[in-house]
């Protein structure tokens, strides 16, 4: 990792409470039963440490889910049409490596739409993708939401990309790979790059699409058959 | 400096490129069904580009040709097949195919587009793609199908000339693929591999120091049922490689350090999806 001095562009964006909630725990969209694959690359040996698990999240963060998450994100949020943002969806949902990918992605999708319904539904036509498509993910609900109400784009980028690296974290945690104090020194290295990554995206097109993580591809895969588990993926 | 270049990487020519010729090249074919046999019905072949059907095999197996050896800088490549209702084809290459390093900057384009009709079938078996360093290869793989027909493609990509040693350290390589049947999209894949890649590859979630990289992946009714003696099939390999069905679909990834193991393990893959046989022409 390159060493990074405080980019003033990259500073911290006003966010709205609605993301808090919506990205916190207490949504009930399950997140804590998922690794992404993680609990196979420390059964496998290939995540062990501070060291690895930092390397881990990154590629994800730098290359590959988290990347692609935000894109989709970005381009539902800057979308001309209900038709585009459709087609995001769409997109979204089958870009999944695997099958316990393609079920993280769209069990968390559908919970966040219900959980959303329950109290936030608003009258925006956007919202029509969560009447009229049966599979949505998680990435692309969020951003659905976050367009129905307005909330500023960067916040939402930044804070689904935070949101991603410490559920990435919680979970690192519980299979005893880091403790909770190395898991803040973490935190606080990664951070630069997450809102690098999550700045960069802001202005993306659908052809910066792309991923170079093929062994966490290959990690979500292994867990399948992986004979004691913890977590769903 | 940041790191993270979006919008997408440029496809810029660098000033005083000299006018090399560039090939636009590719073949098309064409197979319906007539009395009961799958025949080859349109065979169109563009710059360069041949196929040859050496055996009169029932389903025809295409094997491309690309005379000119190698995919170059600018070069835009599109490969179409069409299977009709009912029937089969089977196409591969002759040998691997080489994307050498970009001259001029530009990228060269290799598209894959196929339709396949009801009760169809299409296996797509090219052999690896070997990136040379510096290398600007965009490729894609299109296809319309029907609920009823079969799909098998396995694409292997190697990275650099591993006997001489190379490594990948700069280029591009993207690699987008869209599976649609009945017109709704059921599978993509988009992989780019820039400078910035290149230089992280080796950690584990990337490609953990690999050199080859294959993907496969069978699109059928039936897809799923296969997974169990896919992953007898896989137990073995002596490489990084896993089996996920999902959605109709049964997809194999694998991270190898040899070509040769990969080939090895797709003569006891391919079998265990009784869709077809691996093409001949990969052994000899």
């Amino acid at each position: 990792m390159r060493d990074q001095s405080p980019d003033p562009a990259l500073t911290a964006a006003p966010f709205p409470s609605e993301l808090l909630i919506w990205l916190s725990p207490s949504f009930p969209v399950g997140s804590f039963a998922y690794s992404q694959g993680l609990e196979a690359a420390v059964d496998r040996d290939w995540v062990r440490d501070r060291e690895t698990l930092q390397d881990w999240i990154t590629a994800l963060v730098r290359h590959g889910a988290l990347k692609n998450d935000l894109i989709l994100i970005s381009l539902i949020m800057r979308a001309g049409s209900t038709a585009d943002v459709r087609e995001l969806i769409e997109l979204s949902a089958v870009l999944q490596p695997s099958s316990e990918r393609a079920q993280e992605a769209t069990d968390q999708g559908r919970n966040f739409v219900a959980a959303f319904r329950a109290g936030w539904a608003t009258r925006s036509p956007i919202e029509d993708a969560f009447d009229t498509l049966d599979v949505i993910t998680f990435p692309t609900a969020l951003a659905v939401a976050a367009s129905a109400h307005a909330l500023d784009p960067a916040a939402t980028l930044e804070t689904y990309a935070v949101t991603f690296c410490t559920n990435l974290l919680s979970a690192a945690i519980r299979l005893s790979v880091v403790g909770q104090f190395d898991g803040q020194r973490l935190m606080a290295t990664l951070l630069p790059t997450i809102r690098e990554v999550a700045h960069a995206t802001m202005f993306a097109t659908i052809d910066d699409l792309g991923s170079a993580t093929y062994g966490a591809d290959l990690a979500s895969m292994f867990h399948e058959t992986q004979t004691t588990r913890l977590f769903r993926s | 400096m940041s790191s993270a270049i979006y919008p997408s990487e440029r496809d810029e020519p660098r000033e005083g490129s000299i006018g090399r010729v560039r090939v636009r090249g590719g073949v098309s074919v064409s197979v319906d069904v007539r009395n009961g046999r799958s025949r080859v019905c349109d065979l169109r072949e563009r710059d360069g580009y041949k196929v040859r059907f050496p055996r009169r095999s029932d389903p025809p197996e295409g094997i491309i040709i690309n005379t000119g050896g190698g995919l170059a800088s600018g070069d835009d490549i599109q490969q179409s097949f069409d299977v009709a209702d009912g029937a089969a084809l089977t196409v591969t290459t002759q040998a691997s195919e080489r994307s050498y390093r970009s001259a001029d900057g530009s990228t060269t384009r290799l598209n894959m587009a196929a339709r396949v009709g009801h009760d169809a079938s299409l296996i797509w078996l090219p052999q690896e793609t070997i990136l040379f360093d510096g290398t600007r290869l965009s490729r894609s793989i299109d296809i319309a199908m029907a609920s009823s027909s079969r799909l098998l493609i396995a694409e292997t990509v190697v990275f650099g000339r591993i006997a001489m040693g190379e490594t990948l350290e700069s280029g591009l390589f993207q690699d987008k693929w869209r599976i649609r049947r009945e017109g709704r999209l059921v599978f993509a894949e988009n992989i780019k591999l820039n400078d910035e890649t290149f230089q992280a590859m080796t950690a584990a979630a990337m490609n953990g120091g690999a050199h080859v990289t294959t993907t496969l992946i069978c699109v059928s009714a039936d897809a799923e049922d296969f997974l169990q003696g896919v992953r007898s099939a896989i137990s073995d390999a002596p490489f990084q490689c896993a089996a996920s069905a999902w959605n109709g679909m049964l997809v194999v990834r694998g991270l190898a350090h040899r070509s040769e193991d990969v080939r090895h393990l797709m003569a006891r893959l391919v079998p265990a999806l009784s869709i077809g046989q691996l093409p001949r022409v990969w052994w000899t």
